[in-house]
């Protein structure tokens, strides 16, 4: 059987997420369930139906029209899918005219996907830039980002992967090897609370970034999601730093600080909302974390 | 910019847009005067006579001038070209002046009286009046119901022409004249046409003669503000201007000073010979940067003052106006003038071309943020980064989509195709908005009706009728309603859109006819080679190239309207093809269907397939349809100076609609992209709004799949940027390796509106005006109207972020 990964979103002309131009590749299902995740869609690694409660007008077609009568208003969530019913047949979304449904998850082969990333190219080649695979947790997919890795490389474009780390070495060690750069997940330095937080210890994330940091030649980048009242204590700051100071391979430090964007995404898939009222933070309220700098060789980017 | 660069911009806002009666009045006389004098004699004694009676004006600090009318920023009138406006608006039909929409000038009493006296002469005299007379009834019609439009064109003077300033400043006008009197005694009157020749060359020599003495009066006014003025410096600097103007244009220009008042001489005096717009500067930088790289190293010259002069003349340029009927306002919104200057692009023997000048003026367009001259920067494989981070840079402060880039290989295809010699490719110039011309060497860049593309499929759609007004146009050969695919639709369309294009040509062979007869500018002629050899006017075959055509609007609108038929009716069998038009004529509100009107249009707008997404389900029909038009314009017509001199005289296809999307909108019914009856068709080559979902680079290979290679006279391709995507010079690097990619798909052009937040707070009043626009923060993006309102507001104290 032809090997498939579960791909919810392929993200065009993105400038955030490595060098150059890039094409970023959102890959289905994640191991942790960071209580700020902005992307609650890539969790489960099963296709599912995501509502846009804020495109939709409230005509209750879908609901109508689903033949398995899977679908429900709720309160401040709009029409959600029962996902325990759905069977994706995909009625919904082609009958809801406003385009406020979609199905997240495709599967789609390396050659597939290749057709899609290759569009790009020429805007690569100018730029240095190439595919990201972004997630979930890509490297759940490690397989098939080795395969993919090919058409990088007859393109003459890059790949990087970015991983929260909660993945058995093997596929770090096999995603690594054929990436030219890995943008590494740190959530929080303190192993019970990272539980808390995310569902799971960072022992592995740990050991998974020590065994990078020693073995892999591309362009390692550690970033720290920093959410108000999570992660965002001197203790938890400093024992990052102090972590990654200790490190030799990384090149640099990469803050992003909290944004409520995933809010309308949690309401579409029948989700509360795990943050609350929490305020979303601008750059500027983060700009003093540079003051870390002393204690790193390496730069921190906010 | 400096204190007195400020001053003169600050005097620009200050001053209110009039209504100047001097030419008005000035030239009726003397065509009164001379009525039955030979055509070219005749206007140009009328130039003379304005040029020489017309008020003068210096202002302090100018270190620029020259006036077009009584005030700057006040328009002339042109009665000869149409009149029957001018009377309707002054009493208030639809608007007077001073209370439209938009556009405004105010008029003095006195001035009102003169222009009402001076138009009785012309009214059984105007060019069109005489066009009118002269078209078949079929073209009447197709013209006041919005399918085709010759308004712009002959209602208001022949423009777009480029002078050719590089000759003027190497040999002055003095040599012209000196030509002109060559030639005439070369003919031979008792040949044919001989007698017409020398008319014309007698016009030549008038021309020329009035604007050396309207420059010799320019220099009298400023000796005069000399001998006015206490300050010594201020007395000094108008001294040295009178001696400037009585240098050039007349003498070749010995300073860079000189050389960029001269340029402004001449485009100064080709706007006050007729009323078109659009008369465009060519490649300033390369005409002055030898009088520039001289002075300095004479030391004559500083970099700052190159500026302050280059400066001066930009706010110069837009002391120029004009003032047009309100519908023809409409299509072209905005005071514009259309004076477009080319930057950059490349030498001859194909080296980088960009110099000193190239740089100044992309920053005195970013200090200055005035609306002309449209500086537009042309890339080619040499172009530095350098210089395009500069442009991209200057464009993000100006906020007005200037400089606009464009690309040499995609032009300079396009020209050689038409035949245009090797030597003369690199000179391309934008001319207006985008049409490419050669200058000095091309007659009119755009010329010619404007053609509502998507209108022509409405009446398509309807068999052949405007549902507007009822009129039977051309029947259809087969009943829409029975089509079969979406393809049998497209091939009724095809031959609707040849009917209507032969239309196009007819109208303007008769244009032509009638402006051979009444509209002779002899002195602009003569900066255009080979007027003078063939003693011919632009619009009787005097250039080297001509190619006629006029703008077009909705192409993308109606390729994104086949889409549609085929998805909802073909693809998805929604609904049958007769629901379809049922809904159209309904304009998508009759509720009683299945689906109803108001759903078939969500669907339509939210789940059709749209060009800008670099999905071959739309493109694949736009590319069609530009095909068709592109190479039947191209292949198929020639213009009325065909086989006289000019190359190729064929037709070309534009895709700049100005405004005139809004305004063509407006005679449109519902279509079957999701519009509705009267709202915009799409901008040029630019996806229709809200249907650009994919992203930048999925937008810039849709419009690198369009055959370019048709496009001569330009498809403008406008692109939104958040203004935090180009917050930083790595992001603004990806733009401009963007840029560099889609050009080597052979795409003409692109501008960019950079968004700040005024947009994302309309986006949260009129979520449907949006669809399309993307937010970014840091590593996350998402379509802003699919937030809820508080993302919406958070997103909005975060986005603006300043360079």
């Amino acid at each position: 059987m032809t090997r498939t990964a579960t791909v919810f979103n392929i993200e065009r002309f993105s400038s955030e997420d490595g060098p150059g131009i890039r094409t970023v590749v959102f890959l289905k299902g994640c191991p942790l369930r960071c209580k700020w995740c902005a992307n609650p869609e890539s969790q489960s690694r099963k296709p599912q139906i995501l509502g846009k409660p804020f495109v939709c007008v409230g005509c209750a077609r879908c609901a109508n029209i689903c033949p398995q009568k899977g679908i429900t208003r709720r309160e401040g969530m709009g029409f959600v899918t029962d996902a325990k019913v759905c069977t994706l047949c995909g009625t919904c979304v082609d009958g809801c005219y406003i385009g406020a449904r979609l199905v997240m998850g495709e599967e789609y082969t390396a050659a597939a996907l290749h057709r899609e990333i290759v569009k790009d190219a020429a805007y690569y080649l100018h730029s240095g830039g190439g595919v990201t695979f972004s997630g979930g947790e890509p490297l759940l997919h490690d397989d098939f980002i080795v395969e993919y890795s090919d058409y990088a490389r007859e393109g003459n474009f890059g790949m990087l992967v970015e991983t929260c780390g909660q993945v058995p070495l093997a596929s770090v060690r096999k995603a690594s090897a054929v990436a030219d750069g890995v943008f590494f997940d740190f959530k929080h330095i303190d192993p019970g609370r990272h539980r808390e937080l995310t569902g799971a210890d960072n022992r592995q994330i740990l050991e998974n970034l020590e065994w990078l940091d020693g073995n892999y030649s591309g362009f390692l980048s550690v970033r720290y999601p920093y959410i108000p009242g999570m992660n965002d204590d001197p203790e938890a700051i400093g024992g990052f730093i102090d972590f990654v100071a200790k490190l030799g391979n990384v090149r640099e430090v990469w803050f992003l600080p909290y944004h409520r964007l995933g809010l309308s995404k949690y309401r579409g898939l029948g989700r509360e909302y795990e943050m609350g009222d929490a305020k979303p933070l601008k750059m500027s309220d983060i700009e003093f974390l540079k003051d870390y700098q002393d204690r790193l060789s390496i730069p921190i980017r906010i | 910019m400096n204190e007195r660069v400020e001053n003169l911009r600050w005097q620009l806002f200050e001053q209110d847009p009039m209504i100047c009666s001097e030419r008005c009045k000035i030239f009726t006389e003397s065509i009164k005067r001379n009525a039955q004098k030979p055509i070219a004699i005749r206007r140009a004694i009328g130039y003379y006579d304005v040029l020489d009676q017309m008020t003068v004006w210096v202002k302090e600090g100018e270190l620029i001038v020259g006036n077009q009318a009584r005030w700057p920023k006040a328009a002339p009138i042109y009665p000869e070209y149409s009149t029957k406006w001018i009377i309707e608006e002054l009493d208030g039909r639809p608007f007077r002046w001073e209370d439209r929409p938009g556009d405004k000038f105010f008029i003095d009493p006195d001035v009102e009286r003169d222009i009402r006296e001076c138009v009785k002469y012309w009214e059984d005299k105007t060019l069109v009046g005489y066009l009118r007379e002269s078209l078949p009834g079929e073209i009447i019609n197709a013209w006041d119901s919005g399918i085709i439009d010759e308004t712009w064109v002959v209602g208001a003077g022949l423009g777009n022409e480029i002078p050719d300033y590089r000759l003027v400043l190497k040999t002055g006008l003095q040599d012209i004249i000196e030509r002109a009197k060559r030639r005439r005694a070369e003919i031979d009157p008792k040949e044919p046409d001989g007698m017409k020749k020398i008319y014309f060359l007698d016009g030549v020599i008038k021309g020329n003669e009035a604007v050396v003495n309207f420059s010799n009066r320019i220099a009298a006014e400023c000796g005069k503000a000399a001998a006015r003025a206490g300050n010594p410096k201020i007395r000094a600097e108008l001294s040295e201007m009178a001696d400037i103007c009585r240098q050039v244009p007349l003498n070749p220009a010995r300073t860079f000073h000189e050389a960029v008042q001269s340029i402004y001489m001449i485009l100064l005096a080709v706007h006050l010979e007729a009323n078109g717009h659009a008369i465009s500067l060519g490649r300033f930088d390369q005409y002055v940067y030898p009088y520039y790289k001289r002075d300095i190293e004479n030391g004559i010259l500083t970099e700052e003052k190159a500026l302050e002069i280059i400066e001066c003349f930009f706010i110069k340029c837009n002391e120029l106006n004009k003032l047009r009927s309100w519908p023809d306002s409409e299509f072209f919104l905005g005071y514009q003038m259309f004076i477009n200057l080319a930057v950059g692009g490349q030498t001859v023997d194909g080296k980088d071309a960009t110099n000193d000048i190239s740089w100044m003026c992309v920053k005195a367009c970013s200090e200055l943020k005035l609306v002309t001259p449209s500086v537009s920067v042309k890339w080619f494989e040499g172009t530095p980064d350098g210089f395009m981070m500069a442009a991209l840079e200057a464009c993000i402060v100006h906020q007005g989509g200037m400089p606009a880039f464009y690309n040499d290989l995609a032009f300079m295809r396009t020209l050689k195709d038409m035949g245009i010699a090797d030597e003369d490719l690199v000179d391309w110039s934008p001319d207006g908005c985008i049409e490419a011309s050669i200058p000095g060497k091309w007659d009119f860049a755009a010329k010619g009706p404007w053609l509502n593309v998507e209108k022509v499929l409405e009446i398509t759609l309807n068999n052949g009728v405007d549902p507007r007004t009822g009129i039977v146009y051309k029947k259809t050969s087969k009943d829409i309603a029975a089509c079969a695919s979406t393809g049998e639709i497209f091939e009724e369309y095809k031959r609707m859109l040849a009917y209507f294009m032969d239309l196009q040509v007819v109208t303007e062979h008769a244009n032509d006819y009638v402006h051979c007869l009444y509209d002779v500018n002899p002195f602009r002629a003569s900066l255009v080679e080979d007027c003078i050899g063939r003693c011919l006017d632009l619009v009787e075959g005097g250039a080297l190239y001509s190619a006629d055509g006029g703008p077009t609007a909705g192409t993308i609108s109606a390729g994104d309207a086949l889409a549609g038929i085929e998805y909802a009716v073909f693809d998805k069998r929604m609904l049958a093809l007769p629901a379809l038009l049922h809904a159209l004529k309904t304009n998508y509100e009759d509720e009683t269907t299945s689906p109803t009107g108001p759903e078939l249009r969500a669907a339509l707008l939210n789940k059709a397939p749209k060009f800008g997404n670099d999905d071959e389900a739309a493109d694949k029909w736009i590319v069609a349809l530009e095909d068709y038009i592109g190479s039947r314009y191209r292949n198929q017509y020639h213009s009325s100076k065909y086989g006289k001199g000019p190359i190729p005289c064929c037709f070309s296809y534009s895709q700049s609609p100005v405004s005139g999307n809004i305004a063509f909108g407006r005679c449109v019914g519902a279509t079957p992209d999701g519009r509705k009856n009267a709202d915009p068709v799409n901008n040029g080559i630019s996806p229709a709004n809200g249907s650009e979902r994919s992203g930048a680079t999925a937008a810039c290979n849709s419009v690198g799949k369009l055959p370019s290679l048709w496009f001569q006279k330009g498809a403008i391709f406008n692109m939104r940027l958040a203004k935090n995507t180009v917050s930083t010079k790595e992001h603004r690097q990806r733009v401009i390796d963007m840029i560099k990619a889609l050009f080597g798909k052979y795409a003409q052009q692109i501008q960019f509106n950079v968004v700040d937040n005024a947009i994302y707070r309309d986006a949260m009043q009129h979520p449907e005006k949006y669809k399309d626009l993307m937010v970014r923060v840091s590593g996350y993006s998402a379509l802003f109207t699919s937030l809820a309102p508080d993302c919406q507001i958070d997103v909005l104290n975060r986005v603006e972020i300043d360079l």
